[in-house]
């Protein structure tokens, strides 16, 4: 798979302020990167830098395996931030301006706003538009051109739930059909767990961690959490039956990473030895829980 | 290059406001040559006679469709018009958020900067050549005469005026960079050559040497000394002088603020 976005310590400060700090990012053809961070973690910014909308302080960045340059741009598409339309134009209108400079016909731009549901807008100003429609119809101009890489910037931004589902079977018919790349940032992070392959942490400016879906199942897996009051004796009694490599202690919790669905069993083998059980719960954790925990929340 | 300039002139000719001002510079000319007329014709009446007065010394002709045509831009609004116009067609892509859109394309800033101040230019050719043709046509209808002693030096008076619009054209396209907001641009795209017209004023009260005009450094006052068809060579070419340096200004100025703009 060829590298469609790749970053070397890529930095970008605004005065004293390290919005960007010292990023190293892969994106590889065919990847959906949900990118996660609080506000003002730098998301934003780092989209901004790499899409040549602002400048970098240092480091540097690959697109398609180039330096950045006005063919390689070409190829993508952006929504970043609130979507840049004009508020007295319909929205046929504004997709024939943008389509004269990214180069799509007027069949492509009744295709594409058909695709968003803004095909019966008629002569309705943007300016007239609820928030959603202006989102569909960022998201549309940025499909203009056929891109192959598609940055964007909380594309679900003032969607109803059906619009959601609509904006998010669209990135997968687009990643399936076309092996269109993106890289999206979300605060919905239950949404992005439902296309996204790849995530990527960013807090403070710096790239903390970077996980593929595979490796965030694997670090959420389903526990069984046993709260003893000998954890020694009952460790004793569960490695027995248990690989040591399923259980691990914390404090006067046992948590179990197989046998979950015997814990009646276990709470039963637990009890005839001697050990008091005060709490059996099992869980996984999500994405959401797993984000607060490394970003220290 | 090309797809840029395509899409400034048709953002430029869906633009009301083109069309509004175009309307405005019109109407002022006829407001101004009906004003004239009337005058004139008050003048060869002995309306004031009984007032004593020579009203002449401020009112001096012939009047025809010649001198209509050279003075038309000190007859009309073409000037506060393209301030205007200029300003929108420079600020309304960033202040729309559009231009994310655009650089983000890989469209660089000199790229759309060259686009906007081609757009700007055509925006001072259609204004001045409204400006003539209303100027000619209305001088020529209310005087029944279209003037004597055609000659090259009108036509090159003509050329260095719309020289001048250019580098006004310029300064307003340069305003719009530094500033960026439409409103903002418009306030002292308008504001700022009527306060150089009392600057220069009290710099020349100041200087008080007939041989000494401040005003001949500057873009208006240029205007104001090729509305005559009397105008000398020097004159002419002082104009073209100070319509060239003023546009290399501007623009090296605008580059300068464009070039690593962030959006």
């Amino acid at each position: 798979m060829d590298n469609i976005l790749q970053t070397v310590d890529l930095t970008k400060k605004f005065g004293p302020h390290t919005a960007v700090d010292k990023v190293n990012m892969c994106i590889k053809q065919g990847e959906i990167y949900g990118f996660i961070g609080r506000n003002g973690a730098g998301k934003t910014t780092f989209m901004r830098t790499v899409l040549g909308l602002a400048n970098a302080t240092s480091g540097s960045f690959f697109l398609f395996g180039e330096k950045p340059s006005a063919s390689s741009n070409r190829k993508i598409g952006a929504l970043i931030e609130a979507p840049g339309l004009y508020g007295n134009c319909t929205a046929y209108e504004n997709m024939k301006r943008f389509a004269i400079l990214f180069g799509s016909t007027d069949e492509e731009i009744k295709d594409i706003l058909e695709f968003v549901g803004l095909s019966d807008t008629a002569n309705k100003k943007v300016d007239a538009f609820s928030l959603g429609m202006k989102q569909r119809l960022g998201i549309a101009v940025a499909l203009l051109g056929n891109p192959e890489f598609m940055i964007l910037d909380e594309p679900v931004n003032g969607l109803d739930p059906a619009g959601m589902k609509e904006v998010r079977d669209l990135i997968l018919k687009l990643n399936t059909e076309k092996q269109m790349t993106f890289l999206i940032s979300s605060h919905l992070l239950d949404e992005l767990s439902k296309i996204a392959t790849k995530y990527g942490i960013i807090n403070n400016g710096r790239l903390i961690d970077e996980f593929t879906t595979e490796e965030l199942a694997e670090r959420c897996r389903h526990r069984l959490t046993i709260t003893v009051d000998d954890t020694e004796k009952a460790l004793e009694l569960l490695t027995e039956i248990i690989p040591a490599d399923d259980i691990k202690t914390e404090k006067n919790d046992i948590v179990l990473f197989s046998h979950i669905e015997e814990s009646a069993r276990l709470n039963r083998l637990l009890v005839e030895n001697g050990i008091e059980v005060s709490g059996l719960t099992t869980e996984a954790d999500t994405l959401e829980k797993y984000f607060m925990e490394r970003i220290g929340v | 290059m090309k797809e840029l300039l395509r899409f400034e002139f048709r953002k430029l000719f869906q633009m009301k406001t083109l069309y509004i001002f175009a309307g405005v510079i019109v109407a002022v000319l006829t407001l101004n040559i009906v004003t004239y007329k009337f005058t004139d014709v008050l003048l060869q009446s002995d309306a004031l006679e009984a007032t004593g007065m020579d009203f002449s010394i401020f009112f001096s002709g012939p009047f025809d469709g010649k001198k209509f045509l050279v003075s038309a831009l000190l007859n009309t609004e073409a000037v506060l018009s393209l301030a205007v116009v200029i300003s929108l067609i420079n600020c309304s892509d960033f202040s729309s958020g559009a231009i994310k859109n655009i650089f983000a394309k890989g469209y660089s800033r000199l790229e759309v900067l060259f686009a906007k101040i081609t757009a700007s230019m055509f925006v001072a050719l259609i204004f001045t050549a409204i400006s003539y043709l209303f100027g000619f046509f209305l001088g020529c209808t209310m005087w029944q005469d279209i003037g004597s002693d055609w000659n090259l030096k009108i036509i090159w008076i003509l050329l260095v005026q719309i020289m001048l619009m250019f580098a006004y054209s310029a300064m307003f396209c340069f305003m719009a960079s530094f500033i960026k907001k439409t409103a903002g641009t418009m306030v002292l795209s308008i504001g700022i050559p009527m306060s150089f017209e009392i600057i220069f004023l009290v710099i020349n009260v100041l200087v008080n040497d007939k041989n000494f005009n401040i005003n001949n450094y500057w873009i208006q006052g240029n205007i104001t000394n090729l509305s005559d068809a009397a105008a000398t060579n020097p004159d002419i070419i002082r104009a073209l002088v100070v319509a060239v340096f003023y546009f290399g200004i501007f623009t090296l100025a605008n580059v300068l603020v464009s070039r690593k703009r962030e959006v």
